[in-house]
């Protein structure tokens, strides 16, 4: 199984960062700047001294960076279809929402796990930010509802986690 | 170091032929018997992945197919995804999004044996006396 996996994980990655930007190529330059701009980042991180000697972890590093970028972005471009094969309902837009703070707040929780942690916070965020210009065209009434919502998701998360900085 | 340069040449080799064979064919194919390149194309990607993964013992063969299949199949995703309907779509990236999750999950935890993998060699003991 390891060496199916070693054999297989490099042309997967390949498949899977050139869907993202295949599927990139219908979305708004929005998601493509930031996106960008938190890839060159993230990988800029390479210039830390831990992986300039060490070529297996170079390769490690190289490897979550693609998964956390992946993630990231596919996560809005689905909620983009779903919004799309649903018509813009508010429905989907509130479940999305919850979508987005459920995988905010798991990122946060999560422990010993970077990568879900950046993939999720980061693609949660998007989401969030994509639902919220949605929510612009529906009028008054659900701006205020979301942005009720997101301020009561925000408040708890931070009692939550702060409750010892709190106290 | 040479071993590993001889692998990487006949992987190349694997993966520029594979390709040619893989577009040869569907031309072939295409100007024989109808228009059927793309799915021609799509068949190729499929069975170079079963090919790929088959071989994963020999990683110049198993790499080759695997990255002409890459190829492959996205040339076929980039002509024909506007032509996707928006629910196949929605199942394609759920489905890539699962398997990232999945394999983020299993593979890329900060586990501390990862982080003694990766991590420079240990020093070695001095004999005791």
């Amino acid at each position: 199984m390891e060496l199916l996996a070693a054999a297989i994980v490099w042309p997967l990655l390949i498949l899977l960062v050139g869907l993202v930007f295949l599927a990139l190529g219908n979305a708004s330059l929005f998601f493509i700047f930031p996106a960008f701009v938190l890839f060159v980042i993230v990988l800029a991180s390479f210039r830390d001294k831990d992986y300039k000697t060490d070529y297996a972890s170079q390769l490690e590093h190289l490897r979550r960076v693609i998964v956390i970028f992946s993630i990231a972005i596919l996560l809005p471009l689905f909620m983009r279809y779903v919004m799309d094969i649903s018509g813009s309902v508010l429905p989907i837009m509130i479940g999305g929402l919850f979508l987005g703070f459920a995988l905010v707040i798991w990122g946060i929780f999560v422990q010993d796990h970077k990568v879900l942690t950046f993939a999720n916070v980061l693609g949660g965020a998007f989401i969030i930010i994509y639902l919220y210009g949605q929510l612009w065209s529906l009028g008054q009434l659900p701006r205020i509802i979301a942005a009720a919502f997101g301020l009561l998701m925000a408040v708890v998360v931070s009692v939550i986690k702060l409750k010892d900085k709190i106290s | 170091m040479k071993n590993n340069f001889i692998r990487i040449v006949l992987g190349s080799i694997i993966f520029l032929f594979s390709t040619a064979l893989a577009y040869f064919t569907a031309n072939y194919i295409d100007a024989s018997h109808g228009p059927n390149y793309w799915l021609a194309l799509a068949a190729f990607g499929g069975v170079y992945v079963l090919v790929g993964i088959v071989t994963a013992m020999v990683f110049p063969i198993s790499l080759g197919f695997l990255f002409s299949a890459d190829v492959v199949i996205l040339h076929v995703l980039f002509d024909q995804y506007s032509k996707i309907d928006e629910m196949y779509k929605v199942l394609l990236v759920a489905f890539i999004l699962f398997v990232l999750y999945v394999f983020a999950w299993l593979k890329l935890g900060d586990h501390p044996l990862v982080r003694m993998q990766t991590s420079a060699p240990a020093q070695p003991q001095s004999p005791s006396s």
